[in-house]
C-alpha cells in the first residue's frame, strides 16, 4: 500500500466508530411507561421554584442573560436544579413546582420571557434552560430522590404574538385619540385623552374596535407579529395560529367582572386564548398530556384558573386524566391559582357554583384567601387568630368534599396549596415582615390543614417586594444549609413527616380569638389534628394520632389558651399528658379536657401525648 | 405565425442564456495567431496599446443608476474604471508613441519554472485620477453633470491597482505560444483619508479572472472569474456605449488572422436588491435559541454576450471597423415574502440588447470615429448593476426599453487634437405609466480641442451642451420637464509622455463655468445648493494617469 494513503486510511477508521457513537442518549426517550409516585398528596411539601433565578448548572443555554437586570434571563436552568436536588431533600421539601418549560416569547417591551409564562409554542422546551435531555433527567434523578415534580402551565393565554391593528395602518401604534380639550373649549368637562397601544388595549366586549378620526370602523384587523429574533413566530399547536382561536377582546380592566377575566387578555398583551372552541380544547389537552407522557411530571399546577371558563376545566382535567391513567399515572395532582380573595370563586374550580356544578374539576388551589386573611392579616400584622376560624368554617362549603373523579386521592378540601408568598406577589418578609413572624407563620403552615407551599428562598430570608424584585437570584446564598430560616424550615419538615396527623389529621379548632392587644390570649390560636375515619379505615394513620397546635401571632408578650375564666377544652380526657414536641414544657389535662397551655411571642407548641413523641427532631 | 415565432423564443431564451457559456467548452481548434497588443482595437497596430480612455464610467452605466440627479443614487456612480487598455476610443488607437508600444517591463524576475522554457513575471498596472476643486464659494467641488454622462472635468477621485500575473507556456517540445495570466484590479474611490480624515476606504475587486491563450488554437482565449468585459468607450464621457459587462462568469474570444474577432461569455449578476434577493430572518431548526437570516429568494441574473468584429483595412494603418454585439438577460422565477406568511410569486424575466458599432480609424495618432447603436429591452434595458424598478403589470421588466445612439472621435494633427463625444439616448421604464420621472431622454454633446505649446505642455478648452427631459409636467405647466446646461472649462495641462489625447500621465489646472437652467434646477431636491443657483464654477486642480492595465 502506498504510504500516501496510510494516513487517510488510518483517520477513517478512527473515526468510524465514533460515528457509531451517535446514539441516541440516556433520556432521549420519553419514559416507556409512566409511575404513580405518590399515595397521598396530604403528605407532599411544595418547593415552588423559578428556574431562571435558582442556579445556573450549564453554560452553554446561557444566551442573552442580562443577570443585572431584573426582567432578563439570568441563566438558570434545569441542570442547575438536578446539581441541587440534595438542597430540596435537606430543607425537607418533596414537591418540586417547577416554573413552565415551554418555549416563550424571547423578549417584549424590554422584558423576557425568563418567567416562562409567554408561551409560544407549547410542544418545545424552553432552550434557555436545557434540553429535553435535560428536563428528562433532571425529573429522572428527582425521583430518584423521592422528590416530584410539577410543572406550571398556562391555558388562558399565549405570549404577546399580535397586535390589535386598531387605526388600520399594518404598524403596531400606541395611539392617543382626543386632545382632552374638546370640551373645555366648548364649555364643558374635559375629555380625558384616550390612550391606547395596539399590543394591549382595554376590553371591548364587541371585540377590539378599530377606529379612525371619524369615528368606529367595526373590528380591528389581528396582526400576527413576526420576529423571529424575539421569537415572535407562529404559535405551536398549529390551531392557535388562527385569530379565531383568540376571544380578542383586548386586555381586562375589572377584575370583578366575569366577562373581562374570562374573555379579556391578560395585562402585558397576553392574548386570551378562546378555550371553549372543540379544537383549541383538544391542543390543550394534547400538548400538556404530551409534557407529562414525554418527561414524567407529577401533577399540573395550573396559571390563570380563574380567567379561564368552568366547563373547559370540567373537560380538562377529566381528559387529562384519563389519558395519564392510560398510561399508567393516575393520583395525578392538579391545582390551579385563582389569584383572588373570593374564596367562593376560588372554590368554584374545584366545584363548579350553585348553577353550573363541575363533574370534574382541579384537585385543589392556591389557598389565596388564605394567604390574605390568615398569614397577611394575622401572622404579619397582627390581626384577630379568629380570621383563621372564619375561613376554615368557609371551607367546606367552597370547595368539593370528595376527591375528584380519577383525580388526586384526597377531597379538595384536604388539599388546598398553603403558601405565604409566591412569585407574583410581594415577600413576607418586604417591608412590615419580621424573621421571627416568618417563622411563626411557617410554623402555622405546617402544622394546617392543606400541603405546605414553600417559595424559594423564603428558607434565605429573601426579602423581594412585588416582581420582579420578588425573583431574586438565588446563588448568591451559596445554598447554605445552616441558616436559621433554612433549619426551622427543616425541622418544620420533619416533625410533619414525623407525626402524620399534622398532614392527614382533621382540624378541629380549639381557640381563637378577636383579641390582639396585651390580652391574656391576644393572639392564640390552637386546634387539634385527629385522624380521620377513612385514613385509620386504610391503615394510614394510627387512630389514637393526635396533636394539638397552639400557635401566639402576637409579637409582644405570651399567651394562653384562656381568658378571664374561660378556659380552653381539648377532645383528650383528664390527666392526659402531653408534651411539647417543639422542645416546651409538657401539660397535663385538666377537668373536662380543659387545658391552659401558655407560648411566648411569635411561636408556637406541637403537644402530643407522652407515648407518640418522636426524639431527635 | 409571427406570434408562434415569439413564443418559441420566449421559451428558449432562458437556454439560450446558458448556451453562449457552453459554447467554449467544447474546445475547437484553429489556426494559430499571435496576441494582439494590449491596447487598441486594431490589431494592426502592434505597439502602443492605445491610451486606455481611461474613461472610466460606471461599472454599469446604468440607464439611470448613474444618473446624478437619479433620487435613488447618490451622486457620483460606481466607478467603473477602464478596464484596461486603451479601448476607450474603440478606435484602435494607434498611437506611435514608442514608449508606450513596449511591452510592460517586468516588475520582476521569474520567479518560478514549472516546466523547461517557461517564463512568467509579476506585473503592475493603473488607472487613476485625483481632482482636488472648489466651486469658488467656499464649497467643494461637485459633479454638477444633469444627464447620465456628461463632461468628466468635474469627477471624483477614482483609482485602479490592477496585480497582474503573466506566464509564457511555450516550451521547445511544444512551440506553440500558450500564455495565461492571472489579473486582480483593485479599485478605490472617494471618500479618500485625506479628505475626510477617516482612516477608511472604499474599496471594490473589480477583476479577478485567470485567462488562457493558446491552448487548441492560437488565437483562442477562455478565461474565468469575475471580470469587467467591454468594448470601445467614449473617452469624453467616461462611458462604453455598446458593451460593457461586470458579471462574474466567463467566456472565450477568438481572433482570426482574417482580423476578426469572435466573443461570447455568461456570467452572473445578483444584485442585493429585492428583485433578485430576499434574505429574511427564520428561527433556528430544532429549538436552538436565536434566529438566523435565510435567503428565501434568490435569482441571479444570467447575462450573456456575443460580440463580432471585423476590420476592413483602407490604404496605409487606416480601417474600417465594424462590430456587432448581442446580450440575453435572463433572471428564473421565484418567491419572495412581502410581509410574514404573505409570498409574492416573481416571474421569470429577461431581455436582450442588439447593437451595432461602426468606426473608422487613421492608424496614426490615434484618429478615429466610432458611431454606436444600441437598442436595449426587458431586463437589459436596465443594464447589468440595476435592478429593474417601475416593473410592469406583469411584476416583470417586459416593455422596458432603451435606445442609445453615440459618438466618438479623436483627430490629432500638428500641435492640435480634438476629442469629441456625445449620445442621445430614450429610456423608459416596463411600467406603462404616462408620467414617471424615471422615464428620460437625454443628449449631450462634449467638444475638447488641445493645443500643445511644446510636446509636453499644453492646454485645452472644452465645451458641453446637457439636456434631459422626464416625463413629468414641470411645476404644473402641463409640459414635460427638460432641463438644460451649457458648460465650458479651460485647463492648461503638463503631459510628459508627449502629444496626443490619450497620452497620460497628465496635470491639469482645471476652471469649469456651468448654467442651468430653472428646468434644470428643479431636478434637485429642495435645499440642494444646485437647485437654488444657476451657475456653477469648478476651480481646482487634477492629475490623470494609466498605464500597463490589461484590455480585454
Amino acid at each position: 500500500m502506498k504510504r500516501h494513503l496510510v494516513r487517510p486510511l488510518a483517520l477513517a477508521a478512527a473515526l468510524a466508530p465514533m460515528a457509531s457513537c451517535m446514539g441516541t442518549p440516556e433520556y432521549g426517550e420519553r419514559p416507556a411507561r409512566l409511575e404513580t409516585r405518590v399515595s397521598d398528596w396530604r403528605d407532599e411539601i411544595i418547593y415552588q421554584v423559578l428556574v431562571d433565578r435558582f442556579a445556573n448548572g450549564e453554560y452553554v443555554n446561557d444566551v442573552n442573560v442580562r443577570a443585572g437586570d431584573p426582567s432578563r434571563y439570568h441563566g438558570g436552568d434545569w441542570k442547575g436544579l438536578e446539581d441541587h436536588l440534595d438542597y430540596f431533600t435537606a430543607l425537607g421539601v418533596t414537591t418540586l413546582w417547577i416554573s413552565p418549560v415551554v418555549k416563550n416569547i424571547e423578549t417584549d417591551a424590554g422584558f423576557d420571557g425568563y418567567h416562562g409564562y409567554w408561551a409560544q409554542d407549547l410542544t418545545q422546551p424552553n432552550p434557555h434552560f436545557g434540553d429535553m435531555v435535560a428536563l428528562r433527567r433532571m425529573i429522572a434523578k428527582a425521583h430518584e430522590r423521592g422528590l416530584r415534580v410539577v410543572l406550571d402551565i398556562v391555558t388562558n393565554h399565549m405570549g404577546q404574538l399580535f397586535y390589535y391593528d386598531v387605526n388600520m395602518n399594518g404598524q403596531p401604534d400606541i395611539l392617543f385619540q382626543e386632545s382632552g380639550n374638546k370640551q373645555r373649549v366648548n364649555g364643558g368637562a374635559p375629555i380625558p385623552v384616550r390612550h391606547v397601544t395596539e399590543y394591549d388595549p382595554d376590553f371591548d366586549i364587541r371585540g377590539i374596535q378599530a377606529f379612525t378620526s371619524l369615528g368606529e370602523a367595526g373590528p380591528a384587523p389581528v396582526k400576527f407579529i413576526y420576529d423571529p429574533v424575539s421569537n415572535k413566530v407562529p404559535v405551536f399547536p398549529e390551531v392557535l395560529q388562527n385569530d379565531w382561536a383568540y376571544h380578542r377582546r383586548g386586555r381586562v380592566y375589572d377584575y370583578d367582572s366575569v366577562a373581562q377575566t374570562e374573555l379579556g387578555d391578560f395585562p402585558g398583551g397576553l392574548k386570551d386564548v378562546a378555550t371553549e372552541l372543540p379544537e383549541v380544547r383538544d391542543a390543550m389537552v394534547d400538548a400538556y398530556a404530551r409534557w407529562v407522557e414525554e418527561v414524567d411530571f407529577d401533577g399540573f399546577r395550573i396559571d390563570t384558573l380563574k380567567h379561564v371558563e368552568h366547563d373547559f376545566w370540567n373537560d380538562f382535567c377529566r381528559r387529562v386524566r384519563e389519558r395519564l391513567a392510560a398510561r399508567g399515572k393516575t393520583n395525578f395532582f392538579m391545582f390551579g391559582e385563582s389569584f383572588d380573595g373570593d374564596d367562593v370563586r376560588n372554590g368554584s374550580y374545584t366545584k363548579g357554583t350553585a348553577e353550573r356544578p363541575l363533574e370534574h374539576g382541579v384537585d385543589s388551589v392556591f389557598y389565596f384567601a388564605q394567604k390574605f386573611q390568615v398569614f397577611d392579616a394575622v401572622f404579619k400584622y397582627k390581626g384577630p387568630t379568629r380570621n383563621i376560624s372564619r375561613l376554615r368554617e368557609q371551607r367546606f362549603e367552597n370547595y368539593r368534599t370528595t376527591p375528584q373523579p380519577g383525580g388526586a386521592n384526597a377531597a379538595p378540601t384536604r388539599l388546598l396549596v398553603n403558601f405565604i408568598d409566591n412569585h407574583d406577589v410581594a415577600r413576607f418578609l418586604f417591608q412590615d415582615g419580621t424573621v421571627g413572624a416568618l417563622r411563626n407563620a411557617l410554623f402555622f403552615m405546617y402544622t394546617w390543614d392543606g400541603l405546605p407551599c414553600i417559595y424559594y428562598g423564603t428558607e434565605q430570608e429573601f426579602s423581594g417586594g412585588n416582581d420582579p424584585a420578588n425573583r431574586e437570584d438565588f446563588w448568591p446564598t451559596g445554598y447554605r444549609t445552616d441558616g436559621e430560616t433554612f433549619q426551622w424550615v427543616a425541622r418544620l419538615a420533619r416533625l410533619r413527616k414525623a407525626y402524620p396527623v399534622l398532614s392527614k389529621g382533621e382540624v378541629v379548632v380549639r381557640w381563637d380569638t378577636e383579641r390582639t392587644g396585651p390580652e391574656q390570649d391576644a393572639g392564640i390560636f390552637a386546634f387539634e389534628r385527629v385522624p380521620l375515619p377513612e385514613d385509620v379505615a386504610a391503615n394510614a394513620i394510627a387512630q389514637d394520632a393526635y396533636a394539638l397546635v397552639v400557635v401566639n401571632s402576637n409579637r409582644d408578650h405570651e399567651s394562653s389558651t384562656a381568658f378571664g375564666t374561660a378556659v380552653m377544652t381539648t377532645g383528650l380526657p383528664e390527666g392526659t399528658a402531653l408534651v411539647d414536641a417543639m422542645g416546651g414544657p409538657g401539660y397535663t389535662v385538666g377537668p373536662g379536657g380543659s387545658l391552659t397551655v401558655t407560648v411566648g411571642p411569635e411561636s408556637g407548641a406541637i403537644l402530643v401525648p407522652q407515648a407518640q413523641l418522636v426524639q431527635g427532631l | 405565425m409571427l406570434r408562434a415565432v415569439l413564443r418559441l423564443a420566449c421559451r428558449v431564451r432562458p437556454l439560450l442564456a446558458t448556451a453562449f457559456t457552453l459554447t467554449w467548452l467544447g474546445g475547437v481548434a484553429f489556426a494559430q495567431t499571435p496576441a494582439p497588443p494590449p491596447g487598441g482595437s486594431d490589431p494592426s497596430q502592434n505597439g502602443p496599446p492605445a491610451p486606455p480612455p481611461g474613461s472610466v464610467v460606471g461599472p454599469t452605466t446604468p440607464p439611470l443608476q448613474t444618473n446624478p440627479l437619479d433620487p435613488r443614487t447618490p451622486v457620483g456612480p460606481p466607478e467603473a474604471p477602464p478596464a484596461a487598455g486603451p479601448p476607450g476610443s474603440g478606435a484602435p488607437a494607434p498611437a506611435p508613441a514608442p514608449p508606450a508600444a513596449a511591452p510592460p517591463a517586468p516588475v520582476n524576475q521569474p520567479i518560478v519554472k514549472p516546466t523547461p522554457g517557461h517564463t512568467g513575471q509579476f506585473e503592475f498596472g493603473s488607472y487613476g485620477r485625483a481632482t482636488p476643486a472648489l466651486d469658488g464659494r467656499g464649497g467643494p467641488g461637485r459633479n454638477a453633470d444633469i444627464v447620465a454622462f456628461g463632461t468628466r472635468l468635474d469627477e471624483d477621485n477614482y483609482a485602479e491597482l490592477e496585480f497582474r500575473r503573466a506566464d509564457d507556456w511555450t516550451t521547445e517540445k511544444d512551440p506553440t505560444p500558450i500564455t495565461s495570466r492571472i489579473v486582480a484590479t483593485l479599485a478605490v474611490t472617494d471618500p479618500l483619508f485625506h479628505y475626510t480624515g477617516k482612516f477608511d476606504a472604499t474599496l471594490a475587486l473589480r477583476n479577478l479572472f485567470i485567462e488562457e491563450k493558446g491552448i487548441g488554437h492560437p488565437g483562442l482565449a477562455l478565461w474565468v472569474g469575475s471580470r469587467m468585459y467591454r468594448g470601445d468607450d467614449i473617452y469624453l464621457l467616461n462611458w462604453w456605449p455598446l458593451d460593457n459587462l461586470n458579471t462574474l462568469g466567463g467566456g472565450a474570444r477568438l481572433e482570426l488572422p482574417s482580423r476578426t474577432k469572435l466573443a461570447v461569455h455568461a456570467g452572473v449578476v445578483r444584485l442585493d436588491d429585492p428583485f433578485q434577493y430576499q434574505a429574511v430572518a427564520r428561527p433556528l431548526p430544532y429549538n436552538q435559541l436565536g434566529a438566523t437570516r435565510v435567503a428565501i429568494f434568490d435569482r441571479p441574473r444570467v447575462i450573456s454576450s456575443f460580440r463580432a468584429e471585423q476590420i476592413f483595412p483602407l490604404e496605409g494603418t487606416a480601417g474600417i471597423k465594424v462590430v456587432g454585439y448581442g446580450e440575453l438577460h435572463h433572471v428564473a422565477k421565484g418567491v419572495r415574502e412581502r410581509e410574514p406568511a404573505v409570498y409574492e410569486q416573481m416571474p421569470s424575466d429577461g431581455g436582450f440588447v442588439a447593437g451595432l458599432q461602426v468606426g473608422a480609424f487613421a492608424g496614426q495618432r490615434d484618429t478615429f470615429v466610432n458611431l454606436f447603436f444600441r437598442y436595449a429591452r426587458g431586463l437589459a434595458a436596465y443594464g447589468d448593476f440595476t435592478a429593474p424598478y417601475e416593473l410592469a403589470d406583469d411584476r416583470t421588466s417586459s416593455g422596458a426599453h432603451e435606445v442609445r445612439v453615440a459618438m466618438s472621435a479623436n483627430w490629432e494633427g500638428g500641435p492640435f487634437t480634438v476629442l469629441a463625444g456625445g449620445y442621445v439616448r430614450s429610456f423608459r421604464t416596463a411600467a406603462p405609466n404616462d408620467l414617471s420621472f424615471q422615464n428620460v431622454d437625454e443628449a449631450a454633446l462634449v467638444v475638447r480641442p488641445h493645443y500643445y505649446f511644446t510636446d509636453k505642455v499644453g492646454v485645452f478648452v472644452e465645451g458641453t451642451a446637457e439636456t434631459q427631459q422626464r416625463a413629468v409636467l414641470f411645476e404644473g405647466q402641463g409640459r414635460p420637464v427638460q432641463g438644460t446646461m451649457f458648460r465650458a472649462g479651460v485647463a492648461p495641462f503638463l503631459s510628459p509622455a508627449g502629444k496626443g489625447s490619450y497620452r497620460r500621465p497628465q496635470i491639469r489646472a482645471i476652471y469649469l463655468f456651468s448654467v442651468r437652467d430653472r428646468d434644470a434646477r428643479s431636478f434637485y431636491p429642495a435645499d440642494d445648493p444646485f437647485a437654488r443657483r444657476s451657475t456653477e464654477h469648478f476651480v481646482g486642480l487634477s492629475c490623470e494617469w494609466w498605464f500597463n492595465s490589461s484590455y480585454l
